[in-house]
């Protein structure tokens, strides 16, 4: 749960507010498919027999910007939810520990980077309890270690600055 | 109960043990060896193999690092930036230490300089093969047959830049025929629409395409290699089809980062050879539809020989043909 | 009767004590690895190669096996309790299965899924045994006009399968079809859509993205609606299906058998479309649509019969024709040529103590799975007993080891991260993620296969309406596309009058 979030409950639909979840998607999906199109103006769509590369992400995100358009335009129309409070504490901190955890893992080992990921994916929930999660954390990191390394043999680094591999 | 002289042994060895690596001790811990493809083909199997056999005559276990990606290229460059200490050592073959000097222009490593090379493990010749009810029996009818229908000849590869692709290329440019290449992701892809008619052939190594050639569901002759392969005696060779140009023999190896202590070197060069005289290791590669390399092909100076020798000549196939960039 | 001496053959190889224990093993393992978020079949069974190398051939391929469909099995489990598919196979499952867990009904869904899977196992392991040399014949009747046609219709299917907003389950197929164009380009080596990052030089791998949109997305979504996920908690109702879901059930799981062991068996990785195929006319013949993406049995029970039948007749493309269908089957080539074993023809003829051997093997190892899900019901279902607070970041870490382990590569765990975030913001503006996964993973083979089709024809387009195949499911697809869109329009225009 994040504190940042404000009138999170909307699926409901409310007054008009100027900006519809439905008008956002559009866009991102115009803005998508125009950076795909001229992402791809390089390639070519081929010839004779053979198809080239181009045509198919061309041809793609022309349609996607079609279908795009089109929520644009339907947005204006029919149930229209609120775009919403936008949560930071979730994303910051369970994607953050994600990142932490690949930065990690050839360095300092799953041994460091599993416990790592857990805790600091815990910080994402108000309701998480320090000693508990760090109990929890390594706990989970020996079952890991076990399971993976020395059941499944997969090639994951332990802890390479202390043991070598 | 411990006896004396055995617990002063145990702390004696403890303390050697601690002590500065030396090539004495070599290796201490798990050997890493790294893949750059995926597991389960021709590639990861004959390293596990050799692996497993290296192992026992080092003392330690080989770990296989699978890290696929860019034609080998992601895997190699791994190897070549691995600390040189001798515990990572690498996987390579034609494709990945040789041609893709050739068509990958962003090759972050060079493999002329970049490595110090243990050795040629196993050799796989090429050879043409076509779907059974295509009209050409031979080679040389093959030849007319591909003359007289230029793009209505349909040959399907494994990807740009595949070892697959680069055979197709080299043969067609001996014969000065383009066909019409049909793109596949993978063998199993490719041999699916032969034996379904959809496509006349492909040109692959004699260990993916021998079981279909051996059951009769393909044909394959123009074999690339002096002398017919033991695996598939009916195959010609593609000197006996009168094409004697025809030389394409794919062979892998094993590598280990530039600048490794020489003693460690020499130790790991030393198992890479001797594992090859060892019966299981050899009955596993014959079955695999390899070729363990004569004596005095083996070890890392013939290796660096060979691939400074096809480096030179894939820079000139893929400049004939105008260019080939690996997917 | 020749048939039934292979099949006392094939029993007397498969019972025989040690293969039992390994096709025990490889079941409990590929249960446990399907279970766990992130690690797929390919790299536990590639991890397996050798030490399969000191067991006899018959042994080494039956342990695999059972590795392969009990991670099937173990692959629903998660895609039900925690809303990530482990396998394309299992998205499906998510859709309804995860909305029954939430209403408490994870013993319910877990059961049916466990029952359907494994009706469905003896009905395709029958038809291996009667028809597996016929049945690969007609597969190589599919040519690549034949294929994209397939690819065609199996897009068509995901716009029905679509719960919300037509337009917009049609844009996450697009979007899915031009992320799989992501990468290298297999034909020409040129680079696409990759903005000079060399690391996406492959393209994006299934598991970053499923685990992100999926996995990592759900988490968020959670931790944003605390309401949501306690649900989930409080109540947990009963283990097994009732009568009742039985009867639901009976049907699409015979029609989801049905289908699977049809699409298993074609060497082009037809698989992958079963599920999907099952929940759209599963849907289709509902009397109330709508139950469907709220929890509806049949949602559960025909897509996991039919992703179970598919992948027991993937088997037939591999033993009959050497052909494997997937990466899996890919791994299995391989260990069946560390064993000089040829995959091909010639194995029924040459080597029929394996062939009939891994046929029986396949049924008891469903027999065995069975055995082993059923009790395991109401463990998973108390593991949703777990405070949430400890559950997500265990999710966290079995994601980000089994990402890292497809290639051993970090990039994919950063990926993975970016796709969560994707996923997130998919989420909070109404997008359904199911069909991005299902255009990502038939867009590379739709694309693959126009472009064999077009060079094989040299560039006429007439090759699909001369393919009858290829005719015949481009004409469904077109019927199934007006049928999935004219019910919305005219609902469209109401609302749009009604303003």
């Amino acid at each position: 749960m994040s504190g940042t979030a404000a009138g999170a409950s909307g699926d409901n639909p409310v007054r008009p507010p100027g900006i519809t979840r439905d008008l956002v998607a559009g866009l991102l999906l115009v803005t998508v498919a125009a950076g795909a199109f001229f992402g791809t103006t390089d390639l070519s769509n081929g010839e004779g027999a053979g198809i080239g590369p181009g045509l198919m992400p061309r041809g793609i995100a022309l349609l996607l910007g079609g279908v795009g358009a089109l929520i644009v335009v339907l947005s204006f129309f029919g149930a229209r939810a609120p775009i919403g409070g936008i949560a930071l504490r979730g994303p910051l901190f369970v994607l953050g520990s994600v990142v932490l955890f690949a930065v990690s893992i050839r360095t300092l080992g799953l041994a460091f980077a599993g416990p790592l990921a857990v805790i600091v994916s815990a910080l994402a929930d108000r309701d998480s309890r320090p000693l508990e999660i760090i109990i929890f954390a390594a706990a989970l990191t020996l079952l890991c270690v076990g399971l993976f390394k020395f059941a499944l043999r997969l090639p994951i680094p332990l802890a390479p600055m202390l043991l070598g591999y | 109960m411990l006896r004396l002289p055995r617990l002063v042994a145990a702390l004696a060895l403890t303390i050697l043990a601690a002590l500065p690596v030396s090539a004495q001790n070599f290796p201490e811990r798990p050997i890493t060896l790294i893949v750059p493809f995926a597991a389960g083909g021709a590639s990861d199997v004959s390293s596990r193999i050799m692996g497993e056999a290296m192992g026992k005559i080092l003392g330690q276990a080989f770990i296989i690092e699978n890290v696929a990606g860019a034609g080998g290229a992601t895997g190699s460059l791994r190897g070549k930036n691995a600390t040189p200490d001798g515990y990572t050592i690498g996987f390579g073959h034609m494709g990945t230490h040789a041609a893709s000097v050739a068509t990958n222009p962003k090759l972050p490593f060079d493999p002329r300089k970049d490595f110090d090379y243990l050795g040629i493990h196993l050799t796989t010749p090429n050879l043409i093969i076509v779907r059974k009810d295509f009209p050409a029996k031979t080679l040389q009818e093959y030849i007319a047959y591909a003359k007289a229908n230029g793009k209505g000849l349909k040959m399907g590869h494994n990807g740009a830049g595949s070892l697959s692709h680069l055979t197709c290329v080299l043969f067609f440019q001996l014969i000065n025929v383009e066909p019409t290449y049909v793109v596949y992701r993978g063998f199993g892809q490719t041999i699916n629409d032969i034996l379904s008619g959809a496509i006349d052939g492909t040109c692959d190594l004699v260990a993916s395409v021998s079981s279909h050639v051996l059951g009769g569901s393909a044909r394959g002759f123009g074999l690339a290699a002096d002398t017919r392969f033991p695996l598939l005696p009916d195959v010609p060779t593609a000197t006996e089809g009168g094409l004697p140009e025809f030389k394409a023999n794919s062979w892998l190896g094993l590598y280990a980062p530039k600048g490794i202590p020489p003693a460690n070197l020499a130790k790991l060069r030393d198992a890479a050879v001797k594992v090859l005289d060892d019966p299981a290791v050899q009955k596993h590669f014959h079955d695999l539809g390899g070729i363990i390399p004569a004596p005095k092909d083996r070890g890392g100076d013939r290796m660096l020989a060979i691939i400074n020798s096809d480096v030179t000549r894939w820079l000139e196939v893929v400049r004939k043909a105008g260019g080939v960039v690996a997917q | 009767m020749e048939i039934f001496d292979n099949i006392m053959l094939g029993f007397s190889v498969a019972l025989g004590l040690k293969n039992l224990g390994l096709c025990f093993l490889g079941c409990m393992i590929g249960t446990l690895i399907g279970v766990l978020p992130g690690v797929g079949p390919v790299a536990t069974i590639s991890m397996l190669l050798p030490i399969t190398f000191g067991i006899d051939p018959v042994g080494a391929l039956i342990m695999l096996a059972g590795i392969y469909y009990g991670a099937q099995y173990g692959g629903s489990t998660t895609a039900i309790l925690v809303n990530i598919p482990g396998e394309a196979t299992s998205v499906v499952t998510t859709l309804d299965g995860h909305q029954m867990a939430r209403q408490g009904r994870a013993g319910v869904a877990l059961g049916i899924a466990a029952i359907g899977s494994f009706v469905a196992g003896c009905i395709a392991t029958i038809i291996i045994a009667l028809l597996a040399v016929p049945m690969a014949r007609m597969a190589l009747l599919f040519k690549p006009a034949d294929y994209f046609a397939l690819m065609i219709l199996g897009l068509m299917l995901a716009v029905v399968l679509a719960r919300g907003s037509i337009p917009k389950a049609i844009a996450m197929i697009l979007a899915g079809v031009l992320l799989s164009t992501v990468g290298r380009d297999l034909e020409t080596g040129e680079e696409r859509l990759i903005f000079g990052w060399s690391e996406l030089d492959d393209g994006i791998d299934f598991a970053v993205i499923a685990m992100g949109v999926f996995g990592f997305a759900e988490i968020l979504r959670n931790l944003y609606m605390p309401e949501s996920r306690n649900v989930v908690q409080a109540t947990i109702g009963r283990l097994l299906p009732s009568r009742l879901d039985f009867r639901q059930s009976f049907w699409p799981i015979i029609r989801g058998t049905g289908l699977g062991s049809f699409l298993g068996l074609l060497p082009g990785n037809g698989a992958v479309l079963a599920p999907f195929a099952s929940y759209s006319i599963e849907k289709k013949l509902a009397t109330d649509p709508s139950r469907f993406g709220c929890g509806a049995i049949e949602g559960v029970a025909g897509p996991e019969s039919a992703n179970n039948a598919g992948a027991q007749t993937a088997f037939i493309p591999l033993l009959t024709l050497g052909i494997p269908p997937n990466a899996v089957m890919a791994l299995m080539v391989g260990a069946m040529t560390i064993h000089n074993l040829v995959p091909g023809p010639e194995i029924m003829t040459k080597q029929p103590k394996l062939f009939w051997g891994m046929i029986a093997s396949m049924w008891i190892g469903n027999l065995m799975l069975i055995v082993i899900n059923l009790p395991m019901i109401g463990i998973w279902v108390r593991l949703l007993k777990v405070p949430y607070r400890l559950l997500f970041p265990a999710i966290v870490l079995f994601c980000c080891i089994g990402i890292y382990s497809v290639n051993n590569n970090p990039v994919d765990v950063y990926l993975t991260a970016a796709f969560g975030l994707l996923g997130y913001v998919l989420i909070r503006l109404d997008f359904e993620p199911a069909p991005l996964l299902l255009g990502f993973v038939l867009g590379r083979l739709l694309e693959e296969k126009l472009r064999q089709a077009m060079a094989i024809s040299r560039g006429s387009a007439w090759t699909f309406v001369e393919h009858r195949i290829a005719a015949v499911m481009l004409a469904i697809s077109v019927v199934a596309l007006i049928i999935a869109v004219l019910p919305s329009m005219r609902q469209k225009r109401n609302i749009v009058f009604a303003e």
